[in-house]
């Protein structure tokens, strides 16, 4: 430790987590560290979740290396275990001198997980809780937006286009599976069979027939008790905005990422180019490959997108950052909300770093973000005196 | 109290690092990385307090000549350990009192061993001495039958840009040799001069000096015919002490070749007022009777015309910046003097490249453009950087550097110029913390610097901050790289 460290912010990045995009969030986790520790006045604290759900912290876990030791899982018990108290603390306990623990006081928690257990409100929820000031979406808008029928009901409500969709739940389709194949069948080929929570396309069948439904749904419903069939857009182009803010959200460059198939697969959106391996600070080059910046789309389009995405974002209660996804028709122009991500990988660091915003100002804004709604939070009243226990007889 | 404490540990803890075993090999490196030159090792363990961090950047690399003084290194250990127990086991004392005193004889090995090192170097250099005396002997022979002619290169920065140019244009013609890397010692020179067959119609010298004298030994090794004086300045002021010594011993070439041509920087003033009238000065202006037009530089190269009289020589090179015009118009002039013809001399000049870390460009995928001239450490070079700096079109222009070394006394006045002179060209200035850079941030602040200025602890931390803080179209200039040995 430098002498110079008492002076400055410590921030805990949560990443890991029990969630089947557990190594992305180890990627997205390096990076957010890495561009702290490039900040002026930050002092990262990695704070991993393995995938047993424990929670472990050291300066080992700083390094991508550390994960690809072939002893990994014993070097995680000689780690220390975070404590986390209700009272607006989360202390990580040191073995100091004496059997006397010394705790280093966490002030800013920068959650980096991804998809369920974490990303859909489940760490917004534990962390608002302890009254600790974090970075990113609350419980409300974590959970709204990794939850893509609830996403489109919210969204809808606010005037943000998105394609016809049926929903339901595993018990359902085992219940009322005729109806639910009547409701498929009013929407229009190919379609793509969903599981509801996930992110990174894993469990996403796209079918052209309605024949083709049971196995697809089968195949959703292995990771997930939620299933969602949507129409697929004509002529489409996939185009991505991410926003930045809380109440005033800017808007990043669009992206249009280049994939071979009309679906994309994990190992598309995250192995090729080298992303997944690359490691360390976050996969500066590699994604590059398979994005075009900015989108090639007309300038009214550009706009209507960033106005939506800006809109949806508010419909939400986003806060921080997140990223939404956009399907364009080429012939008819018109554009529907696929998809939102309250924490998208790496924090799609190069759309901004496309946008000028560096990694340093992505990090170091989303930081005085979390602050400010912190502050403004605890403005509110939560109290309130009452006479109702007097008045009970 | 707080920082009592701080201070107190690391101060223990960096004494404590004497007795790594590490501290061994650490200070062979030293001595491999000091060119094993005694004053500058010594100067650099001076400086040292923790002796853990010293191979940090470099590692030692086995030559047999570092085995040889590590093997001796941990012979003296060995050696010592064995005389002082023997001897305190020998002593007619109580049993506590000789324990205590061979605890404290061996504890002050590590404070003595960096000057013993210097006695086995000592011994090798002895050893040595007769046989590196055989091959340049051998070598000084070798060149005399040689019917090639022979440029020799000097000066205090640029020699090896000016030697790399001279070779891609007088290849179109001719047939080619010249000095690898920085060989360019009288040993060096020797050991390649050993490599060579006699087909050679032109071979080029690069050499260096570091103390007075140097070049006569390297000239009456040679027998250059022609000779290039690529500039004088403060570089390795550290062994030279003052600037006249430097001029001096540079222009030990130009007294050798009395008549003979030489070509002078004419944009180095030191290298200027010394030279005399017979002598060929070059610059962006031309060089003796060429004159230069119509110049262009940008991050994809430099663009010029060379004329004199009836002749035009289009002047395309990869290389960056206006000071480049110098070198390649003086390259061209020579290689007109030994016939080549125009059309030669300009493909030529286009099969010039930025050299590596030396002003290279490179353009990542996040569109920031990054130029390396992290081998260029001296005042003038830094003067140019910042100038092709000035020049490029960029979103940000970001300078980036951990200062130079070797200024001396000078050392203030240089980084305070760095300063002063960045403070109008870049927006962003990231400095490493050490004992230079607190003069460019003087500087910057003089100038009334009106972009961001950014601290790192070590050269390590700035690099890998490096790509967090850049945004497209940004161009990032790093300026020179500090070996181990400096801080």
């Amino acid at each position: 430790m430098k002498y110079t460290e008492f002076t400055m912010k410590t921030i805990g990045v949560i990443f890991g987590g029990r969630s089947v995009e557990h190594d992305i969030s180890i990627i997205t986790g390096q990076f957010i560290i890495a561009a702290l520790r490039a900040a002026p006045g930050f002092v990262p604290v990695p704070i991993y979740i393995a995938r047993s759900g424990r929670w472990y912290s050291g300066e080992s876990l700083a390094d991508i290396v550390t994960f690809r030791r072939p002893d990994f899982e014993q070097h995680l018990e000689s780690l220390r275990r975070p404590v986390i108290r209700t009272d607006g603390e989360l202390s990580l306990s040191f073995p100091g001198l004496f059997g006397a623990g010394a705790t280093r006081r966490i002030g800013v928690v920068f959650p980096a997980l991804h998809g369920t257990n974490g990303e859909d409100g489940m760490l917004a929820g534990i962390l608002s809780g302890a009254a600790l000031p974090f970075v990113g979406c609350d419980i409300t808008a974590s959970a709204i937006a990794m939850d893509k029928a609830l996403a489109k009901i919210v969204t809808e409500r606010a005037g943000i286009p998105s394609t016809p969709y049926v929903f339901f739940t595993a018990d359902e389709w085992a219940a009322e599976r005729s109806r639910i194949e009547k409701e498929v069948a009013l929407l229009r080929v190919p379609l793509f069979v969903k599981p509801v929570h996930l992110g990174s396309s894993i469990g996403i069948t796209r079918i052209v027939a309605q024949t083709g439904l049971a196995q697809a749904v089968e195949v959703a419903l292995h990771y997930d008790d939620k299933v969602i069939v949507e129409q697929g857009v004509p002529n489409v182009m996939e185009v991505n905005c991410a926003v930045l803010g809380n109440e005033e959200v800017r808007t990043s460059a669009l992206e249009q990422p280049l994939a071979k198939a009309a679906l994309l697969s994990f190992d598309d959106k995250y192995m090729r180019g080298g992303k997944g391996s690359k490691g360390g600070s976050g996969s500066m080059s590699g994604e590059k490959n398979s994005v075009k910046i900015p989108a090639p789309v007309d300038e009214k389009t550009a706009a209507t997108i960033r106005e939506l995405a800006v809109r949806a974002f508010r419909a939400i209660g986003g806060s921080g950052t997140a990223r939404f996804d956009f399907l364009i028709d080429q012939e008819s122009r018109s554009v529907y909300l696929n998809e939102i991500n309250p924490l998208p990988g790496s924090l799609q660091q190069h759309l901004w770093k496309a946008s000028g915003v560096s990694n340093i100002e992505l990090v170091t804004t989303l930081i005085v973000l979390a602050e400010e709604r912190f502050a403004e939070k605890n403005k509110r009243v939560t109290t309130f005196a009452s006479s109702v226990l007097q008045q009970l007889g | 109290m707080q920082l009592f404490l701080y201070t107190m540990t690391t101060t223990i803890r960096r004494t404590l690092t004497r007795f790594h075993p590490r501290f061994v090999s650490s200070l062979v490196y030293m001595l491999q990385a000091s060119e094993y030159e005694p004053e500058r090792y010594s100067a650099w363990v001076r400086r040292t307090t923790d002796f853990r961090a010293v191979q940090k950047r470099g590692r030692l690399r086995y030559t047999p000549k570092a085995l040889l003084l590590h093997t001796a290194a941990w012979a003296i250990v060995a050696a010592w350990i064995i005389a002082v127990t023997s001897f305190t086991l020998s002593l007619n004392a109580p049993l506590v009192l000789r324990m205590f005193a061979l605890a404290l004889s061996v504890a002050a090995l590590p404070f003595a061993l960096p000057q013993v090192m210097l006695a086995p170097l000592f011994l090798l250099r002895l050893a040595q001495a007769p046989i590196e005396r055989r091959i340049i002997k051998k070598a000084q022979e070798k060149v005399r039958r040689s019917r090639a002619i022979k440029i020799a290169i000097a000066g205090s920065y640029g020699k090896t840009t000016m030697k790399e140019i001279l070779r891609a244009v007088l290849s179109e013609g001719r047939r080619v040799g010249a000095t690898p890397g920085n060989a360019n010692t009288p040993i060096g020179i020797s050991r390649f001069v050993e490599t060579l067959a006699g087909d050679k119609d032109v071979l080029i010298f690069e050499f260096g000096e570091y103390y007075h004298g140097d070049i006569n030994k390297l000239c009456a090794l040679v027998k250059p015919d022609i000779g290039i004086i690529t500039g004088v300045n403060e570089a390795h002021l550290e062994r030279f002490k003052t600037i006249d010594r430097t001029t001096k011993t540079t222009f030990e070439l130009a007294e050798y070749l009395g008549e003979k041509p030489l070509f002078v920087n004419g944009e180095s003033p030191r290298a200027v007022s010394t030279a005399a009238a017979r002598h060929t000065l070059y610059s962006r202006q031309g060089v003796g009777e060429w004159r230069v037009s119509g110049e262009v530089t940008g991050i994809e190269g430099t663009k010029f015309a060379l004329s004199r009289g009836a002749h035009k020589i289009e002047m395309l090179s990869g290389l960056l910046g206006l000071h480049q015009i110098g070198p390649l118009a003086a390259a061209a002039a020579l290689a007109f003097e030994l016939g080549l013809s125009v059309t030669e001399i300009e493909r030529g000049v286009r099969k010039t490249r930025a050299f590596e870390h030396r002003l290279e460009p490179r353009r990542d995928a996040g569109g920031v453009v990054t130029i390396d001239d992290t081998y260029n450490g001296n005042p003038d070079g830094a003067r140019a950087a910042i100038e092709f700096l000035r020049c490029v079109d960029a979103k940000r222009r970001i300078y980036v550097t951990p200062g130079l070394v070797e200024m001396g006394e000078r050392s203030a006045a240089v980084h305070q110029e760095i300063g002063r002179s960045l403070a109008q060209v870049a927006d962003v200035v990231v400095l490493v913390r050490n004992s230079a850079t607190p003069y460019i941030a003087r500087g910057l602040t003089a100038a009334d610097f009106k972009g961001q200025l950014l601290w790192y602890d070590d050269a390590l931390e700035m690099y890998a901050a490096l790509p967090m803080l850049t945004i497209a179209g940004d161009v990032v200039l790093l300026q020179n790289d500090w070996p181990d040995g400096y801080a």
